[in-house]
């Protein structure tokens, strides 16, 4: 009996039958008869008409080149500024500085948990925090995406620094490095190519972040979507769509390109 | 060149080392001493010990009993800032950055001489430093210096790692299967690099001592042969003595060990002892 039911266990069909079965169970409480509601057949057709023949006047292009750019630069403020706090916290937070001074050790522990802190709070909550505080101003929201962003990159900075392979460090110990300069000569280089096209992976999050942002009215693309919306001009959507999409299309295959570099 | 420390008279001694792990001893008890320009290579089966007892000189790895002096002082009471100049390492595993180029790795060579600002400063730009580029044309790699590492084939990389220790250049040189990845012809010109017969001679007088897996690259290329076996010392004889008889048991050994059933591999605590 108990070997039948352990051979059960075993058999990956019946685990296979088992996950479709919860799946099946998860996807219970939609109602999948009245899905939609009534004229959403039309509404459909005309978002999908307005998708195969976007809004290209030039009135329109303006206003999408423009609202791209101020998206752009916000993403790329906020990456900057999450950078340059975030891998200087990182650094420390990894314990990595000093193994035995304890107040290096005391500090890499405040470090991690504000770390911890700023990132485990989503921009959009930040960013409601700081409107309330600031207003509608552009610094609320680059403010909002660059504390739970440097909070990311440091965290991941600070895992790659521990994650150095104890031979590489050893090999330049025993060559006479210590203290800083393993720190510059083992740790730093072992991490650097991977860390930059994290970078690059982090800068198209921003970008996506900085247009969702924009909905609560700090301008650029997601700002545009909600007027065009509002206004059922689904051919200005589908031209912010497409921009989007091609913004972070190009950003993509710059990171590929540097991240190639890198690894050769 | 001339910020190299010329240490002479640096004899090692090393007075009845062991190292054990849990009740398995390794390597020991063993009596060795390396004079000044000696050029040694030890020999024997894989599982002899041969690893540790470098480590051992190093001083990755503490002794479980006995002391390693040199100058006539136990190691362990010179300050690890210092002992850069006194003892180098390639390990088997060469524990070189393969993110960095052939020449970055090499440089790390000169650690221990450079300042931290310097070393800080070759991390943005590239620094030419002339007696790594030497090296480096001694052990044929002048066409790969700017390749990363990770792109180069084992052989390459194990000559990284010889000319990262010939950087450094410590008085006394460690070397764990220096040219196992090697050609038999790469393994000779490489040997006679490692071991001061052509290149850089004269720039200082080494000791050598390393683990070598083909006998006859040891005697043909070191003026001394140890036999390590279960941690003991055999034989230890100058390289024109050493007879096939003495080296057979490398080869005995191999095959005894192919019908054994190896014992689970201790984790040990490289670097961190």
């Amino acid at each position: 009996m108990i070997s039948m039911i352990t051979n059960l266990l075993e058999n990956r069909r019946v685990w296979i039958l088992f996950f479709a079965a919860l799946l099946m169970w998860s996807a219970s409480p939609v109602d999948w008869v009245n899905l939609t509601n009534e004229g959403a057949g039309s509404a459909i057709r005309s978002i999908v008409g307005s998708f195969l023949a976007p809004d290209l006047s030039p009135k329109t292009m303006g206003e999408v080149i423009q609202a791209m750019w101020i998206t752009l630069a916000y993403a790329v403020t906020a990456l900057s500024l999450a950078i340059f706090f975030g891998l200087p916290l990182g650094l420390i937070a990894s314990g990595v500085l000093s193994t035995d001074q304890r107040f290096v050790l005391a500090l890499a522990v405040f470090v991690r948990a504000y770390l911890g802190m700023i990132r485990s709070i989503h921009e959009l909550i930040w960013a409601l925090l700081f409107v309330s505080a600031f207003g509608l101003s552009p610094a609320a929201g680059i403010i909002a995406i660059a504390l739970p962003y440097s909070g990311i990159i440091g965290r991941i900075f600070a895992e790659r620094l521990q994650d150095v392979p104890e031979g590489h460090i050893t090999a330049c110990q025993v060559s006479g490095a210590s203290g800083l300069k393993l720190i510059a000569l083992a740790r730093i280089p072992t991490v650097l190519p991977d860390t930059i096209s994290y970078l690059f992976y982090r800068f198209e999050c921003a970008i996506r972040t900085a247009s969702v942002l924009s909905f609560i009215g700090l301008g650029g693309i997601g700002f545009q979507v909600h007027i065009a919306m509002s206004d059922l001009k689904f051919e200005t959507v589908a031209t912010l769509f497409y921009s989007l999409l091609a913004l972070i299309l190009i950003v993509g295959l710059i990171g590929r390109s540097v991240r190639k570099r890198l690894l050769t | 060149m001339n910020a190299i420390d010329k240490r002479t008279g640096t004899e090692y001694r090393l007075e009845s080392l062991t190292r054990s792990y849990g009740n398995r001893t390794v390597v020991g008890p063993i009596d060795l001493t390396f004079k000044q320009g000696d050029k040694v290579a030890i020999i024997g089966p894989s599982g002899a010990g041969k690893t540790t007892l470098l480590r051992l000189i190093a001083g990755v790895v503490s002794p479980t009993t006995g002391r390693i002096t040199l100058r006539g002082t136990d190691s362990r009471a010179i300050a690890n800032k210092n002992r850069f100049k006194d003892v180098g390492f390639m390990h088997q595993q060469l524990d070189l950055i393969p993110q960095l180029t052939a020449r970055k790795n090499i440089e790390v060579g000169n650690s221990g001489r450079w300042s931290l600002l310097r070393t800080l400063g070759s991390l943005l730009l590239p620094v030419h430093d002339n007696r790594s580029e030497r090296v480096a044309s001694f052990f044929g790699l002048s066409d790969f210096l700017d390749v990363r590492t990770s792109l180069l084939s084992g052989g390459q990389q194990q000559r990284v790692a010889l000319a990262r220790l010939l950087v450094q250049a410590p008085a006394l040189h460690l070397a764990d299967e220096p040219v196992s990845a090697l050609d038999p012809s790469l393994a000779d010109k490489t040997l006679q690099v490692l071991c001061g017969r052509t290149g850089i001679e004269g720039e200082f007088v080494k000791t050598v001592v390393a683990n070598i897996h083909a006998p006859e690259l040891a005697v043909r290329h070191f003026d001394r042969v140890i036999g390590l076996r279960d941690g003991s010392v055999i034989f230890d004889k100058p390289a024109s003595e050493v007879t096939d008889e003495d080296t057979s048991f490398v080869y005995d050994d191999h095959q005894k060990e192919a019908k054994q059933v190896r014992l689970p591999v201790e984790v040990d605590n490289w670097g961190r002892d």
